[in-house]
């Protein structure tokens, strides 16, 4: 009897033994070194790139051209910060749920023609709208507006369609993706073709002196914004109970559940968040640069770039890539040889193949 | 070869915390569970022993509501829980743990056992509570010490060892305040030394609650348990106390065989 148990704990003993890592081999550290220094270099050599050598460049090189180089930077960070809105709510419900919301850029079309037709009627002209005719409030409600609209159709979409479906990953991707051609549809039916505008409210359409060159307030408010968004999601995550049950959710599902707690209700209430960034995202993107067909499609793309740089399902992550991703949008053109700026697009995909190549999972992602 | 006297069937339902009924279950083809019968007493410890494939799992994921069995009843604590959701039933006093752990690996210790205690919270999803809240933050403390994690209050899951994860994963089932606790495999993978802790740490829970314990490791199950039942093929072959368990052949035949001669 006991030579018996004894040989069962043996046996226990020698899996436990070979499911623990040993040490790692010397051909894993080697290439962990070498990607480290493969990565100095290459941020090395775009930092001297664009600090002395970018001569020839339209941005011209930064410390012949501090002005340029600074309002590229800005430009970067602003866009940056209306990345994050957009692909935070996408890398949220990712987190939680698993589910690639490929609708996530039409909810984002969507609130931004619900708000733009809001401040027409707010504003009372069907077009020409200037900027003196808009109050703060003729833009915060459209935005806030919309944005509930899109969030409780996030919602009824997630409840109608999703939810028989959990944990069925593909599945999810397809139906949402079928959602996201329903509504491209109907949305050129319903607004037309033409490209639209929000108009951002008066009191932000300024310009002011930034060494040397003019740079509009309305970006720098989008950044205030963004960063809004960021601290709210941050308190809501980090010191709340639901955000400690989503964070916890993030991890294991089902043990949440085993606790007893109603993750259907949590899921739900995450979705109802997500929904809400597209369309605040989609808002703040039809003020900075206008809507029309294909913009669904093409946000997407910006927040699926954002989350596989940063890493799916993380808000640090969201972060993270958001920043990348922005400062490779502005600078790739600002600082390429002239001739060659057409090609800047490449480098959004250089980007997302040199941190794929150093950390599959993204910056901030862990493997499943 | 039942070694339990047949209890009688007129004994009130609420002298039993647990009371199974002709649970089957069937996937697809295969039954994994067949006409199961038991009944578990307040504060009884009980070691659900078998071999690989036995249905040991299975039989907790019904009673946790993880599965519903195809067939038969499932009254917990005098209510009938058939049918009741799994997230549902840590409100009744039930909590479990896995064969694999399961723990939240991004929060520290104490945000484990925090959230272990809010499954049984009436405002459990209420947004505004914040979570800095003053009786659950030191009953979590205080868990933590009962499952010897004192000094690891504030690591992450991810610095722990694999014993005390398994430590935790006793202290997230306590923290909920069972009734009920149904330890799945709790000693696999831990050493020699690690396990005598374990089932120090087992023996020393409160007497009130009532344990259902699956067990590769003999010493451990039988030197914790009050009774024993003994699972093959989605049957009970034996039932008895420990040392009737350990004389009987037909486990010996079954299950103590079958691992020996691996």
């Amino acid at each position: 009897m006991q030579g018996e148990s004894a040989r069962t704990l043996d046996a226990n003993e020698a899996a436990s033994a070979a499911s623990t890592p040993a040490v790692e081999p010397w051909s894993i550290r080697s290439t962990r070194t070498f990607t480290t220094w493969l990565m100095i270099v290459v941020g090395v050599a775009v930092a001297l790139w664009v600090l002395v050598f970018a001569r020839g460049t339209s941005a011209g090189a930064a410390i012949d051209e501090p002005g340029a180089f600074l309002v590229t930077l800005l430009d970067g960070l602003t866009f940056a910060g209306l990345l994050f809105v957009v692909a935070s709510g996408f890398t949220l419900v990712f987190g939680l749920m698993r589910t690639v919301n490929m609708a996530h850029g039409s909810l984002f079309l969507l609130s931004a023609y619900v708000a733009i037709e809001l401040q027409q009627s707010m504003v009372g002209k069907d077009r020409n709208i200037e900027a003196s005719d808009v109050g703060i409030l003729q833009w915060i409600i459209p935005l806030l507006v919309a944005s509930f609209a899109v969030a409780v159709l996030g919602v009824v979409m997630q409840q109608l369609l999703l939810r028989w479906n959990q944990g069925q990953d593909l599945r999810q991707a397809l139906i949402t993706l079928a959602v996201s051609v329903i509504l491209a549809d109907q949305m050129l039916a319903h607004f037309g073709g033409l490209a639209q505008r929000m108009v951002w409210p008066g009191a932000v359409v300024k310009f002011f002196e930034i060494a040397g060159e003019r740079y509009a307030l309305s970006r720098l408010f989008m950044l205030g914004l963004a960063l809004v968004v960021a601290v709210l999601l941050w308190l809501w995550l980090n010191h709340t109970r639901m955000g400690m049950v989503i964070r916890a959710g993030v991890d294991d599902q089902e043990m949440v559940r085993a606790l007893g707690i109603n993750i259907t209700v949590v899921f739900g209430i995450t979705f109802f968040v997500g929904a809400f960034l597209a369309g605040f995202g989609g808002v703040m993107g039809a003020s900075f640069a206008g809507v029309a067909p294909g913009t669904d499609g093409q946000w997407l793309l910006n927040s699926l770039i954002v989350v596989i740089v940063g890493g799916l399902g993380s808000i640090r992550g969201a972060i993270a890539g958001s920043l990348l991703y922005g400062m490779v949008i502005s600078f790739a053109p600002a600082y390429l040889p002239s001739q060659y700026t057409y090609y800047a697009i490449i480098f959004t995909f250089v980007l997302l193949a040199l941190v794929l190549a150093v950390r599959p999972y993204g910056l901030f992602g862990k493997p499943e | 070869m039942t070694t339990e006297v047949t209890t009688p069937t007129s004994i009130e339902a609420a002298d039993h915390v647990v009371r199974l009924r002709s649970i089957g279950v069937a996937f697809g083809g295969l039954r994994a569970l067949d006409g199961i019968d038991l009944d578990v007493a307040p504060g009884e410890r009980l070691a659900v022993l078998g071999p690989n494939g036995a249905g040991k799992t299975t039989l907790f994921n019904v009673i946790a509501g993880d599965i519903r069995p195809t067939t038969g009843s499932v009254v917990l604590c005098g209510r009938d829980c058939s049918h009741l959701p799994s997230h549902a039933r840590p409100a009744l006093g039930v909590a479990r743990t896995y064969q694999k752990t399961r723990l939240f690996s991004n929060l520290t210790v104490e945000d484990n056992l925090y959230l272990a205690q809010t499954g049984r919270q009436r405002r459990h999803l209420a947004l505004f509570v914040s979570e800095r809240d003053r009786s659950l933050r030191e009953r979590a403390r205080e868990v933590a010490h009962r499952v010897w994690l004192g000094p690891m209050v504030d690591a992450t899951v991810d610095g722990l060892s694999h014993g005390q994860r398994r430590q935790l994963e006793i202290g997230m089932a306590l923290a909920a305040e069972p009734d009920i606790m149904l330890l799945d495999e709790p000693a696999s993978g831990l050493s020699r030394g690690e396990r005598e802790r374990l089932s120090e740490l087992i023996e020393a829970l409160d007497p009130a609650i009532t344990l259902l314990l699956i067990e590769h490791d003999m010493d451990v199950a039988l030197r914790v348990a009050d009774r024993v039942v003994v699972m093959a093929d989605g049957i009970i072959i034996a039932r008895g106390n420990p040392d009737e368990i350990r004389s009987n052949t037909l486990v010996h035949e079954v299950y103590l065989g079958r691992e020996g001669g691996r």
